[in-house]
C-alpha cells in the first residue's frame, strides 16, 4: 500500500499536463486544549491532523521568454488516488494558464542555523501542558473577594512534525512546539467588574515569561478598575509598548520584503533611508534590523523558509538605511537582487532611551487597547484605548476609553527606543517606543 | 426528488459512521459526529503575477463529540482508516474519548439533547467555479487590478476572488443532517500614493454566489478610483464627538461588535457579558432592532444548521432599543438553561464550538440617505470598514474605516478623512441613533474571530445609521 506521498508524486509524475516543477509539505500535528472557566475545565479536546500541501509548477516558453505559472491544493489524508489525481490535474491546468516571469526553486541545502529542540521534548507528555497551566495560574496573587484573578483562559500545545521537499532534491524534516493561550484577567471595581485580555505565543515551557505575561495583566487589570476616563490631551508623547511597539518596528521589516517592493507596495529602495520624510528630515533615533530565522522561545523560528532557501541572521536595516531586500526568492530574482529567503521573524537593536528616561516627562503610556492596528503598507495606526497611563508631570494615573491614532511615515525620524529590549510575537525589539505627534482623542469635550 | 449535490466523500462516510456512532452511542450518554469536506478554489492577481490556489477554509476531517455523567469530551481527527472497520474505529475513538473525559475539573453540563431529525439542504452557485476556465478568470481578475492602476497616482492594485463550497454532516444516534452550499467573495485592493505618502482603499463583494459575483465587483472600479485620489488629501480629523452616518458595513459591524459579540451566550456563562444585567432593559433608541440568525438571511452566515446539530434560527437581539437575549452553542445554552439558537459554529472540525454570530443586521427604518445628511449640523458619513472589536464587559466599540466625508449645515464639503478610528461607550452610541434608513444591504467578505482566533465566515449589515460616537 502506498503512503500519500508516493502517491502524490505519482499523481505529479502521470499529469497529462507536464508539471515543470513542485514543491510539497505534510504537517502532522497532534494538538492537546484546555478551556478554563474559573480553575474548572470546559471540556477537554485533543485534535489529530494531517496536512498536505502541493504546488505545482508548470512552464511555457512565447518565443525567447520562459514564463512559469503555479497553483497550489490541499491533499486531505482521506482522498483517494483518484481524488489525488483529479486535484493535481486541476492544479497543473490552472498552474499552465499563468504566465509569470521564470523563476528556480531552490535546490538542496544544509541549513545555516540549528534550532535546539524545545524544552517540551524533555518533558514526559503528561506534562507537558501540565507545565504551562501551573506557570500561568501561579502568577494569580493569593485570591481575594475583588480579585484581581483569572476570569477564563484557553491554552493550547500543538506537537507537528514537518516534512518539506521540492522537485530539486530539497528535503527538510522538522519537529516544531507551538504554544498559544489566550486569557482574560477581571476585578472588582466601584462600577461593576473590569477586564483585560491577551494571548501568548510559546515554543518552550519557560515558567518566568508564561508568568510574567499574565502577572503584569493582572496587576493592569487592578488599574483598570481604577482608571479614569482619558482625558483630551495635546502635544504630548505616545509610549506604546510589547506587541503594540513591535508593530511599529515590523512596519520596517514587511517593507523592506521583495513581495512588497516588486508590487509597489512598498516604496522602499536599497541605500534608501527609511526613517526620513525628506531630504532635509534629521532621525533621532537610527533603527537597526536583523531578519532572523530562530529566536529562542518564539514558535515561528525556522532554518528554511516556504519555498526551501536556507535562512541565516541578515542586517536589513543599519542606521535607519536600509542595507539589503529579504522576502521570497522569485520576488528577489524578478527584482534582480540577491536571495535571502522569506524570514519570519526579526529583531531591533536597543535604543539609546531607558524606559525611566521615557517615564521622566509627562507621557501617555496605552498598554491594551481594543484592537490595536498598523496598517503594513501605509503604516496608519489608530486603537481604542482599554488601559492607559497618563504622566502629568507630578502623577502617573490609570485612563481608560478614547482613542490615538498616527502613522509611521509621519512619526518615524522622531521616534525613540528604549534600551531594554523583549520577545513579543515575531521579534526581540525594544519594549517601548515613544512617538511624538500621536493623534489623541480624549472622553471629555 | 431535487437532484443531491452533497459530496461524495460524506455520502459514501454515513453508513460506516452510522455503525461507528451505534457502537459507541452504548459507551456514552451522547455521541455525535460533525463531518466536513468543504472544497474551494482561490485565484488571485497582483502586479506581475497570477495565482491559483485554495482558501484558507478548505478542510475535510471529523470531530466526535462525547458525554459522559455530564462531561463533554471531543476528538477531533483528519483520517480514519476506514479499512479497519467498525468495531475498531468505535473501540480507537472511545478509548481517546474516555481518556478525555478522565481529565481533571471537567464541568459537568446538563444532558445534550438528541431529538430525532432528518433534514438536508443543497444549494448550487449559478457559475460553477470549479468548471470556469482558470485563464478567463485571472484575465478578468488582471484586468481589474490593470484598469484601477494608473501608474502615477494609483501605484498598485491587486485582486481576489474565493469560493467555496461547504459540504458538513452530522450524524448522531437520531439526528441525520447534511447541507451543501456556496459562498464566495471578491476583492479589489488599490493604492494611492504621493510622494511617501500611502493611502489605500478596497471594494469586496459576497455572497451564496459563484463566479457571476465578479460582476458586481467589476462595477466598482470607477468609484474607488475616485476614492483613491480623494483620500491622498485627506486631513487630520479633529478628535472628538461628532455626528455620524454609518454605511450599512459600518452600521452592520456596530451591531457586530457592541450587541452581537455581548450576546454571545459563552461570554454569559464566563461572566464576561454586561448584557446579563440589562436582559428586558433598554439599551439603545426606539429606532434599535437587531438580529442575528442563519436562517432567512442570504449571506455568507446562512446555513442549514451549525456545527453542533442545531437548526439554525433568526434571533431578534434588541427590540426597539429593549435587549431580548443572546444567541446560543449548545454547552453555554445547557449550563445556562436558555433556548438553542443554532450559533455553535466551529473554524473548522479540528477546532472548538463556540457560540458565534451568523448573518447579524439592524431592521431598516424610514428614512432616506438624503434626508440623514441633510439633517447633520456637523458630522461625518463613514464608510470602508477596516476592523471592529468589541468590549462585552465593559461595552467599549472600537471601529476602524478608511473614508470618512466631513457633513456641514446638510451638506459634503468635500473634505476627506482617511483612516479614522471610532469609538464609544455601546448604550451611548445605540441610545443616540436618531435616524435608520429604508436601505437594507448584507455585507459577507470578512470573517469574524472569538478573542484573536476562531475564524468563521459572518455577515453584517442592515440600513444607513445615524449616531454620535467619538472620532480621532
Amino acid at each position: 500500500m502506498m503512503n500519500m506521498i508516493d502517491t502524490i508524486l505519482e499523481g505529479v509524475k502521470a499529469s497529462k499536463i507536464a508539471i515543470s516543477d513542485w514543491r510539497l509539505v505534510r504537517k502532522q500535528g497532534t494538538r492537546k486544549e484546555q478551556y478554563f472557566v474559573g480553575s474548572d475545565a470546559e471540556q477537554a479536546r485533543l485534535v489529530q491532523e494531517t496536512k498536505y500541501s502541493l504546488t505545482v509548477y508548470v512552464d511555457t516558453i512565447d518565443g525567447d521568454k520562459k514564463f512559469r505559472g503555479e497553483a497550489t491544493v490541499s491533499i486531505q489524508p482521506t482522498l483517494t488516488a483518484e481524488e489525488v489525481s483529479a486535484k493535481i490535474a486541476q492544479a497543473a491546468y490552472a498552474a499552465s494558464k499563468s504566465r509569470n516571469q521564470w523563476f528556480e526553486l531552490p535546490g538542496p541545502a544544509e541549513p545555516k542555523v540549528s534550532i535546539p529542540a524545545s524544552g517540551f521534548k524533555a518533558l514526559p507528555e503528561s506534562q507537558q501542558l501540565e507545565e504551562v497551566r501551573k506557570a500561568l495560574f501561579q502568577a494569580v496573587p493569593e485570591s481575594t473577594a475583588s480579585g484581581p484573578r483569572i476570569n477564563s483562559l484557553e491554552l493550547f500545545l500543538t506537537h507537528e512534525e514537518n516534512f518539506m521537499l521540492n522537485s530539486k532534491g530539497f528535503s527538510h524534516r522538522s519537529e516544531a512546539w507551538k504554544g498559544y493561550s489566550e486569557f482574560v484577567v477581571d476585578s472588582a471595581s466601584q462600577s461593576g467588574p473590569v477586564e483585560l485580555f491577551d494571548d501568548i505565543e510559546f515554543s518552550e515551557p519557560d515558567r518566568e515569561r508564561l508568568a510574567q505575561t499574565i502577572g503584569a495583566r493582572l496587576a493592569e487589570v487592578r488599574d483598570r478598575a481604577a482608571a479614569i476616563p482619558l482625558p483630551n490631551l495635546k502635544d504630548i508623547p505616545v509610549i506604546l509598548r510589547g506587541k503594540e511597539a513591535e508593530q511599529v518596528f515590523a512596519w520596517f521589516f514587511h517593507n523592506a520584503r521583495t513581495e512588497m517592493v516588486f508590487s509597489k507596495a512598498s516604496s522602499f529602495s536599497v541605500g534608501m533611508n527609511v526613517q526620513k520624510n525628506g531630504d532635509t528630515d534629521s532621525v533621532l533615533e537610527p533603527l537597526t534590523v536583523w531578519a532572523e530565522p530562530f529566536l529562542p522561545g518564539l514558535p515561528a523560528s525556522t532554518p528554511f523558509d516556504s519555498d526551501g532557501f536556507p535562512l541565516e541572521r541578515t542586517l536589513v536595516v543599519e542606521n535607519g538605511v536600509l542595507k539589503t531586500l529579504i522576502g521570497s526568492v522569485r520576488h528577489a530574482d524578478w527584482l534582480s537582487v540577491p536571495r535571502k529567503g522569506a524570514f519570519p521573524l526579526f529583531s531591533v537593536e536597543p535604543g539609546t532611551m531607558p524606559l525611566s528616561e521615557m517615564h521622566a516627562s509627562p507621557y501617555l503610556e496605552p498598554v491594551m487597547f481594543s484592537d490595536f492596528r498598523l496598517d503594513p503598507v501605509t503604516g496608519s495606526f489608530g486603537a481604542e484605548i482599554r488601559l492607559a497611563y497618563y504622566y502629568d508631570g507630578i502623577k502617573r494615573v490609570p485612563v481608560t476609553g478614547g482613542s490615538i491614532s498616527g502613522a509611521v511615515p509621519v512619526l518615524r525620524s522622531t521616534m525613540r527606543c528604549s534600551t531594554e529590549r523583549g520577545l513579543a510575537t515575531m521579534s526581540l525589539c525594544p519594549i517601548a517606543v515613544k512617538l511624538q505627534g500621536v493623534s489623541i482623542t480624549g472622553m471629555t469635550e | 426528488m431535487p437532484e443531491s449535490h452533497h459530496s461524495a466523500f460524506l455520502l459514501a462516510a454515513r453508513p460506516l459512521l452510522k455503525e461507528v456512532i451505534g457502537i459507541l452511542s452504548s459507551q456514552f450518554d451522547y455521541i455525535s459526529v460533525l463531518c466536513t469536506d468543504d472544497n474551494g478554489i482561490s485565484y488571485a492577481a497582483t502586479p506581475g503575477e497570477t495565482r491559483t490556489a485554495e482558501p484558507m477554509w478548505v478542510q475535510r476531517g471529523f470531530v466526535f463529540r462525547a458525554q459522559k455523567q455530564g462531561k463533554v469530551a471531543e476528538y477531533a481527527v483528519s483520517n480514519l482508516e476506514v479499512t479497519l472497520g467498525a468495531q475498531q474505529l468505535a473501540d480507537d475513538i472511545a478509548k481517546a474519548l474516555h481518556q478525555l473525559l478522565a481529565s481533571p475539573g471537567l464541568i459537568a453540563y446538563p444532558a445534550i439533547p438528541d431529538q430525532a431529525l432528518t433534514r438536508e439542504f443543497s444549494m448550487q452557485a449559478a457559475e460553477d467555479p470549479f468548471m470556469a476556465e482558470p485563464e478567463q478568470v485571472l484575465s478578468r481578475l488582471t484586468s481589474l487590478r490593470e484598469t484601477l492602476t494608473d501608474r502615477k497616482v494609483i501605484v498598485m492594485a491587486q485582486s481576489r476572488y474565493e469560493y467555496m463550497r461547504v459540504s458538513r454532516m452530522f450524524l448522531s444516534p437520531r439526528r441525520d443532517l447534511i447541507q451543501t452550499f456556496p459562498w464566495s467573495q471578491a476583492y479589489l485592493f488599490g493604492i494611492s500614493r504621493r510622494d511617501q505618502l500611502s493611502k489605500m482603499s478596497y471594494r469586496s463583494v459576497s455572497g451564496r454566489k459563484g463566479l457571476e459575483l465578479l460582476q458586481e465587483l467589476e462595477t466598482t472600479v470607477p468609484d474607488l478610483t475616485q476614492e483613491l485620489h480623494d483620500i491622498l488629501d485627506a486631513t487630520p480629523i479633529e478628535p472628538g464627538e461628532y455626528e455620524v452616518i454609518l454605511d450599512p458595513d459600518m452600521a452592520g459591524t456596530l451591531a457586530h461588535e457592541a450587541f452581537g459579540h455581548g450576546v454571545e451566550t459563552d461570554m454569559f456563562f464566563k461572566k464576561r457579558a454586561k448584557a446579563t444585567e440589562y436582559l428586558g432593559k433598554r439599551v439603545g433608541s426606539e429606532l434599535v432592532t437587531m438580529y442575528d440568525g442563519a436562517a432567512d438571511a442570504e449571506q455568507t452566515g446562512s446555513f442549514l444548521f451549525d456545527d453542533e446539530g442545531t437548526l439554525a434560527h433568526k434571533t431578534k437581539i434588541i427590540d426597539h432599543g429593549i435587549l431580548l437575549g443572546g444567541i446560543s452553542d449548545m454547552l453555554s445554552s445547557l449550563a445556562l438553561h436558555i433556548p438553542q439558537t443554532g450559533n455553535g459554529r466551529r473554524e473548522a472540525f479540528s477546532h472548538k464550538a463556540y457560540a458565534r454570530m451568523t448573518n447579524t443586521y439592524f431592521e431598516p427604518g424610514t428614512a432616506t440617505l438624503e434626508e440623514m445628511i441633510a439633517s447633520v449640523k456637523h458630522g461625518w458619513q463613514l464608510s470602508r470598514l477596516n476592523a471592529g472589536m468589541e468590549d462585552p464587559r465593559n461595552w467599549g466599540i472600537q471601529l476602524l474605516c478608511m473614508v470618512g466625508r466631513e457633513i456641514v449645515n446638510g451638506a459634503f464639503t468635500g473634505r476627506v478623512a482617511s483612516p479614522i478610528v471610532c469609538s464609544g461607550y455601546v448604550p451611548d452610541v445605540l441610545s443616540a441613533i436618531s435616524m435608520v434608513s429604508k436601505d437594507f444591504a448584507l455585507s459577507g467578505s470578512g470573517a469574524c474571530g472569538k478573542g484573536k482566533k476562531e475564524y468563521v465566515k459572518v455577515s453584517s449589515g442592515g440600513p444607513y445609521v445615524k449616531t454620535r460616537m467619538r472620532l480621532g
